[in-house]
């Protein structure tokens, strides 16, 4: 993987952040819209979020070609879990980009964050996207009937989580 | 018994406090134990337009029961909301909760267009889930240490209802 760098998306980062989601594969497998632009991420990277941790990945050259991030959940006594989403470009699938990234944010998850649950949605047909999550311990718990509206039609989503694989130790 | 039905105020904030922080509503929602009248007058003087709530309240105006969806804000998900439902202790099993989900439904289906109306309930919430399998919500899967319960982490049935047809956007 020394080919590849992960790290945390700063403001510089938005042109190539709107241009990795501008992919239809990119848009239409997450909730985002066709057409992102500029100042949407502009905002996004530049919004105090405190709940939000957020990692990309680039090449040794410097091209952005993955995204992810965790949500922690707001709500008290739904404070020990987190949504997660990603994306990869499509050009840089099935070569370990996913797999670096998502184990990096679960890596922060378990023993930055203490989170206990770490759960996501994903579309039934994803099929690259859901034998990552298998991969990384990922069990399906429930399927959302017409959840969101992809290219003109309500799809169903796959509501995944992974608890957490061991307990926090005491030094 | 009589009640009527009306939409949520910034006044009902002293009752809707006594309503939500109630044990047996506090154990099988997500709200928190203590709260003020001064947290929901807050909370109802900036309700998004995009979350409709109703009460239903008895011939003396206290507020008896609270339903209310939440449409999801993401764009591609404006089909969608969250729904919820307390009863308070009391007038549990006397119609209104039954009343209340009926009104929320018809603003939902009629006047809102919605497709789909989704919750979470506590699996031990056999109450509610009964009511909202009577209203034609589906079980379609369970949710593994979900919300912290009194001590515990527990688990949650995800429960839907579709409206309109499914596959086209109307």
């Amino acid at each position: 993987m020394s080919q590849y760098r992960i790290r945390k998306p700063e403001l510089a980062d938005a042109a190539a952040l709107a241009a990795l989601m501008a992919a239809p594969s990119c848009y239409g497998n997450t909730l985002q819209l066709p057409y992102p632009s500029l100042s949407l991420w502009q905002q996004r990277l530049s919004a105090a979020e405190p709940l939000k941790h957020a990692l990309l990945l680039e090449t040794g050259a410097g091209q952005v070609i993955a995204h992810g991030s965790l949500w922690r959940e707001s709500v008290p006594r739904l404070a020990h879990g987190a949504r997660l989403g990603m994306a990869v470009h499509q050009d840089w699938q099935g070569k370990g980009v996913g797999s670096a990234l998502l184990q990096a944010l679960l890596e922060l998850a378990d023993n930055w964050l203490g989170l206990h649950r770490v759960e996501l949605t994903v579309f039934t047909d994803n099929a690259a996207a859901l034998a990552l999550y298998r991969k990384f311990g990922f069990e399906q718990e429930a399927r959302l009937r017409a959840y969101a509206l992809r290219d003109g039609r309500y799809e169903d989503v796959l509501k995944m989580a992974r608890l957490r694989p061991f307990p926090l130790r005491q030094a | 018994m009589s009640f009527h039905i009306r939409r949520i105020e910034p006044g009902d904030a002293g009752d809707m406090a006594r309503l939500q922080s109630a044990a047996a509503v506090v154990r099988h929602t997500s709200q928190q134990p203590y709260q003020t009248a001064a947290d929901w007058q807050e909370k109802l003087q900036q309700l998004p337009a995009h979350c409709h709530w109703l009460v239903a309240c008895s011939a003396e105006g206290d507020v008896m029961a609270s339903a209310g969806l939440n449409i999801l804000q993401q764009a591609r998900c404006r089909h969608v909301a969250d729904v919820f439902l307390v009863v308070r202790d009391e007038w549990q099993g006397r119609g209104v909760g039954r009343a209340l989900m009926q009104a929320l439904l018809e603003l939902a289906d009629n006047w809102l267009g919605l497709v789909r109306l989704q919750l979470m309930a506590q699996q031990d919430n056999a109450r509610a889930i009964a009511l909202y399998e009577r209203f034609g919500f589906q079980h379609e899967g369970v949710v593994r240490q979900d919300i912290l319960q009194d001590g515990q982490y527990v688990d949650s049935v995800v429960m839907a209802r579709l409206c309109g047809p499914i596959g086209v956007p109307r």
